[in-house]
């Protein structure tokens, strides 16, 4: 505001002198109080009022009131008059200020002495998964879910007690893993990546020793990475063995909040290689995509540019030629993570499932695969041992006696094992090349003729239950263990123990028994003696017939004369009533020949070896698959053995690996990398699968066997080292203690392809960095790769959770 | 031309005249080769506290990709600048101490506040996700109220510069607290001028006048809207009233009403001075007030946040 020129300027007297600045009262004499002095240019009084306002003169009056009314007293009492004291900025000020803190304190002592504390204290809303702690009924405690330290009493007594306390113990972190044990292993949790710090060192080795291999392998070299500004960045502060949930994952900040949003600076503070975009400095893939160690050994190179064309060539131009016809998605389907694979389908693809062997497999390995199977595995084989040991043994029967010769049953041997574990009857596997001069030889001969007269008494006593219990102690899972105990005759075994170590029984009514002939009439005596214990025979149907095989009870069809011989791959008895009838009992005579008789799989009876046999059923056979478990739990020689039958070398041509499924990966390299087809699918020219799994030529040298090549161990020494550290980083547990090396579930040894492996062309990071650019698909670390890559699928843990404290 | 002649003819090629140039801001810029004046304490004091922020800035950054809290780092450095504003005022009020000018101090308490909205932005996450007011009833209050704070401080610097000046157009400065004194010879000054005129054509003009309009202004007190936006309105329509009884008087009437048109000027100076006073002053009172608020909730929420931060 401009303000004029001053005209007909008034002087004012001058002010009174302020006599007591910042008094919160100064003396009204001048200030308007007519009432003081009669005259407001009357000047203050040196002496001003009192703090609380009040005239100095206010007492004096009060004291000479009652003075005479003389006149020297009433100009006396005049200069006495009291004044009313005006108050001054400093004492309103003051008074403001006082009131306004006294208002802010009222406020927070309403505030903090009442349950408003909590929700007035708590720094922002939660994240939206964590929002039903303090809003829903799910969880109770509210903030004492996660902070232990919460309450005012809990505090204090925290102090008193210099912080030691039961639930004050627990950090933040404890409590995380206490709601999230199922994902985070609770004993790493604050781990980094959740891994034995033994394992992170092991890593960081194998790491340098990948670099070190590639800086001497021209063809698969991996450029350093130490790029840009990434190299000053610090290093972490932290413990990596204490590296709490909070330092990543910090709440309260708002229900849209992704609390899992991390920089790639703090990705990369542990990590002594960094570098800076994923295009320009991130390490070429090496052996990417990979095979999961579990999956099938199915070679899709061959079967793509071999087998599908010349099963084309031989297909007619009206069957099947569409079959004929190489098609990923003939295999792998897109389908849906399903219900409680939570866990799994975080690490897998559910793209990528690939259909059951019925559907994608049946129909060219079927057949092929019966023929295979044909030759059943012997669950107990008589061994023959030399007289001088059958002597020893107690009704050794004489069939089995006589020239060592032959091999021990491997599946006899494994559930031996678990008979007497202390046992190895390893060097007698193969009888013909035992040293029986060898008085150690001869003895253990003896305990395994012995041992294996009680397996079979065993056996024919209690059967089942005694084969279920061994198949699960020797390693069978339990459902294939029962199926595998269920299948299992005992009568069979009965009759064969009682034939090879007792008087016969039941010779003529023995429908298993290959040995029994029409001509034994002996047979009859026994069927009469034991008339009483068998009780699936119908003695009151006729008293030496059996009802089964009673020509009156069969149809004219099923008479033994109209048997023909069986048919392969059909229904048995298929073909029986066009078949001309044989002379069966010249049949019967011979050797029971399962491939035949008994095509569609099941237990026999073999007496030429002294044997009980299986013949498999087919793909997924519960009691092959059953020997199979057992074999691999099993050690090196005996495994072999195991493997070495033809039934089992049939299934673990594919089923290189346990579990039998194509599993999902759970190596710590699959839990550490993830990647999902689905959003590139979306993408029409990544539809096509080859896209990214290019195969080789199929008129050019397998790019992929050289590659395979390179990772065999008898490649150059660098390049071993290379294989060595892939194979170990692809394979190694969070928990070193813990940790499983690939032979350790391999039934086959000297498998040609290694696992991790896969047949495709190696996929080159330039695939990816077209679209994975920070101002595209993004290029984050955490695009691709986890943090929490503890295995907890593989090791359930159990927490029981954390009760809060109210 | 070769260098030598371009040397001789003092002819600059374009390289030199741009570090002539950028030479010659910066000497002008900070006042440098002069005395000590104001801008060149200001630029020194400026590229300090950018100097600060930067470092503090690159800490954060350093720390966070550290895995520490960098929030725990930037709270105890707020901390320790709220203690630094709040001293101040204890300078204030205890002036016989040796502790430097008031004047340091005020450059002090200036540049501290502004170093410390650099760091209070990197301390509360939710304004580098465009939100100024953090979550939470405690930490938003928080938020609101350093804003509060330094917001009125930074009204306050430009009303501490503008305002003296203001002031010094009006006359001569009057302690506030004598304002009510002068007001009260002011209207004791206007009623022994009506009191003493003769005329009585005078008398029952001026009287009129006064019995209507002026005595209102003279013993009334200013409206809050005044106090607010302090304007010369009233004067003017009070002195136009009094010139437009000049032609109902004769010379003494004239006379007197000019001292009475002296006297209402003076009036509203002091009006004038009493509202843009009274501004400072509460200004002051509500800066200090909630700075002493912001401390307590600060320590509060740092009481707090320690207990509630794991590593």
């Amino acid at each position: 505001m401009k303000r004029s020129p001053q005209r007909d300027h008034v002087e004012l007297p001058a002010a009174p002198r302020v006599q007591h600045p910042g008094h919160p009262f100064q003396c009204g004499r001048g200030y308007g109080d007519e009432s003081a002095f009669g005259s407001s240019a009357a000047s203050p009084c040196e002496q001003g009022p009192s703090a609380s306002g009040e005239c100095p003169l206010t007492r004096v009056c009060a004291k000479s009131g009652s003075a005479s009314a003389s006149p020297n007293r009433q100009r006396s009492a005049e200069s006495l008059t009291p004044c009313r004291p005006i108050p001054t900025w400093a004492g309103s000020r003051r008074r403001w200020t006082v009131g306004s803190l006294l208002v802010f304190a009222f406020a927070l002592i309403g505030i903090f002495g009442t349950p408003l504390a909590p929700e007035f204290v708590r720094p922002g809303n939660l994240s939206t998964s964590h929002a039903q702690i303090l809003k829903g009924d799910l969880t109770s405690g509210g903030c004492t879910v996660c902070h232990g330290n919460v309450s005012a009493d809990a505090w204090m007594a925290m102090r008193e007690s210099g912080h030691v306390g039961t639930e004050s113990t627990l950090t933040m972190s404890d409590r995380c893993v206490a709601c999230h044990h199922d994902r985070i292993p609770t004993e790493l949790a604050t781990s980094a990546h959740n891994l034995a710090s033994e394992t992170r060192i092991a890593i960081g080795k194998q790491r340098r020793d990948i670099l070190l291999a590639s800086s001497h392998n021209v063809g698969a070299s991996r450029p350093a990475s130490n790029s840009g500004g990434s190299i000053w960045l610090p290093p972490a502060a932290i413990s990596q063995d204490n590296v709490a949930c909070s330092v990543c994952h910090q709440e309260h900040h708002g229900a849209d909040a992704d609390i899992k949003a991390i920089a790639d600076t703090r990705c990369q503070s542990c990590h002594s290689q960094r570098f800076g975009s994923f295009a320009t400095s991130h390490p070429e893939f090496n052996n990417w995509p990979t095979t999961s160690q579990h999956a099938i050994a199915f070679d899709h190179s061959r079967h793509a540019n071999i087998h599908y064309p010349k099963t084309a060539e031989s297909a007619t131009a009206d069957s099947s030629a569409a079959a004929s016809q190489f098609d990923c998605r003939a295999c792998h389907i897109v389908d849906r993570p399903r219900a409680g694979m939570a866990s799994k389908t975080a690490l897998a693809d559910s793209i990528v499932s690939t259909l059951p062997f019925e559907v994608a497999c049946a129909s060219c390995h079927d057949e092929t695969l019966g023929v295979q199977i044909a030759n059943g595995p012997a669950l107990i084989e008589l061994p023959i041992l030399p007289p001088e040991i059958a002597q020893q043994i107690e009704s050794w029967p004489a069939d089995a006696t006589g020239s060592p010769d032959g091999k021990l049953s491997a599946w006899m041997l494994l559930l031996l094992r678990d008979q007497d574990p202390n046992v190895d009857f390893s060097p007698l596997a193969d009888l013909s090349r035992v040293d029986w001069q060898s008085p150690q030889n001869r003895e253990l001969a003896v305990r395994l003729g012995r041992a294996v007269r009680q397996f079979a008494i065993a056996l024919s006593l209690d059967g089942q239950s005694f084969l279920l219990s061994a198949a699960e102690r020797a390693g069978a899972d339990t459902p294939v263990a029962k199926a595998f105990a269920a299948s299992f005759p005992t009568q069979v075994m009965r009759d064969a123990a009682s034939d090879w170590f007792g008087k016969p029984i039941a010779k003529s009514n023995d429908r298993f028994s290959a040995r029994n002939t029409a001509d034994e009439p002996a047979s009859i005596d026994g069927v009469l003696r034991s008339r009483d214990e068998d009780v699936l025979v119908d003695w009151s149907a006729s008293q030496d017939e059996d009802l089964l095989l009673s020509d009156s009870a069969l149809p004219d069809a099923f008479t033994p004369s109209n048997i023909g011989p069986p048919n392969r791959g059909g229904h048995p008895g298929d073909n029986a009533i066009t078949q001309p009838p044989v002379n069966w009992e010249n049949e019967l005579s011979k050797r029971f020949d399962a491939a035949r008789s008994q095509s569609l799989g099941g237990w026999y009876r073999d007496d030429l070896t002294l044997s009980i046999r299986y013949h498999g059923s087919g793909h997924s056979d519960a009691v092959l698959r059953s020997l199979i478990e057992m074999a691999a739990t099993s050690h090196g020689e005996l495994r072999s053995m195991v493997g070495a039958q033809p039934a089992v070398a049939a299934c673990v041509s594919c089923h290189s690996q346990l579990p039998w499924r194509a599993a999902p990966s759970n190596t710590l390299r699959d839990r550490l990398t993830r990647f999902s087809h689905r959003p590139h699918l979306d993408i029409v020219a990544l539809q096509n699968c080859e896209h990214c799994h290019a195969m080789p030529a199929a008129d050019s040298p397998s790019e992929v066997e050289s590659s395979i090549a390179l990772l065999r161990p008898n490649s150059h020494s660098h390049v071993t080292s290379l294989q060595h550290a892939m194979g170990v980083v692809s394979n190694v547990s969070a928990k070193p203690e813990t940790d499983t090396s690939p032979a350790d579930h391999s039934v086959t040894q000297g498998d040609s392809t290694p696992h991790g492996h896969s047949d495709f062309l190696p996929l080159k990071k330039a695939a990816c960095a077209h679209c994975h650019t920070a101002n595209a698909a993004g290029d984050h670390c955490t695009t691709c790769h986890r943090y929490h890559v503890g295995d907890v699928s593989s090791h359930p843990t159990t927490v029981a959770p954390i009760q809060p404290v109210r | 031309m070769s260098l030598v002649e371009r040397r001789q003819t003092g002819v600059l090629s374009t390289s030199q005249k741009l570090k002539a140039l950028v030479a010659t801001s910066i000497h002008r810029l900070s006042g440098a080769g002069r005395a000590y004046s104001f801008r060149r304490r200001r630029v020194v004091a400026s590229l300090v506290v950018a100097v600060a922020l930067a470092a503090v800035a690159g800490l954060v950054s350093i720390m966070h990709s550290a895995l520490l809290h960098t929030g725990v780092m930037t709270g105890w450095m707020l901390m320790s600048c709220l203690v630094m504003l709040i001293m101040i005022g204890i300078r204030r009020r205890i002036p016989v101490l040796p502790l430097g000018t008031m004047s340091s101090w005020t450059q002090v308490h200036i540049y501290t506040g502004v170093f410390a909205i650099g760091v209070f932005i990197m301390h509360v996450p939710a304004i580098l996700h465009g939100r100024m007011i953090a979550n939470g009833y405690l930490e938003g209050s928080l938020s609101a109220l350093f804003w509060l704070v330094s917001g009125s401080g930074v009204y306050g610097l430009i009303a501490s510069r503008r305002l003296p000046w203001r002031l010094t157009n009006v006359g001569e400065q009057v302690r506030m607290d004598q304002i009510p004194w002068y007001r009260q010879q002011i209207a004791h000054a206007v009623a022994e001028e009506i009191h003493n005129l003769q005329n009585p054509a005078a008398i029952a003009v001026i009287g009129e006048f006064h019995r209507r309009y002026l005595s209102q202004y003279i013993t009334g007190k200013p409206s809050l809207f005044y106090l607010l936006m302090p304007s010369s309105v009233r004067r003017r329509r009070v002195l136009a009233g009094l010139v437009e009884l000049n032609r109902y008087l004769e010379e003494e009437g004239c006379r007197v009403c000019g001292r009475l048109a002296a006297l209402v000027r003076k009036r509203d100076d002091l009006d004038y001075q009493y509202a843009l006073q009274l501004r400072l002053r509460v200004w002051v009172m509500f800066h200090s007030t909630t700075s002493i608020v912001l401390l307590v909730m600060a320590i509060i929420h740092g009481v707090l946040a320690m207990r509630f931060v794991e590593s």
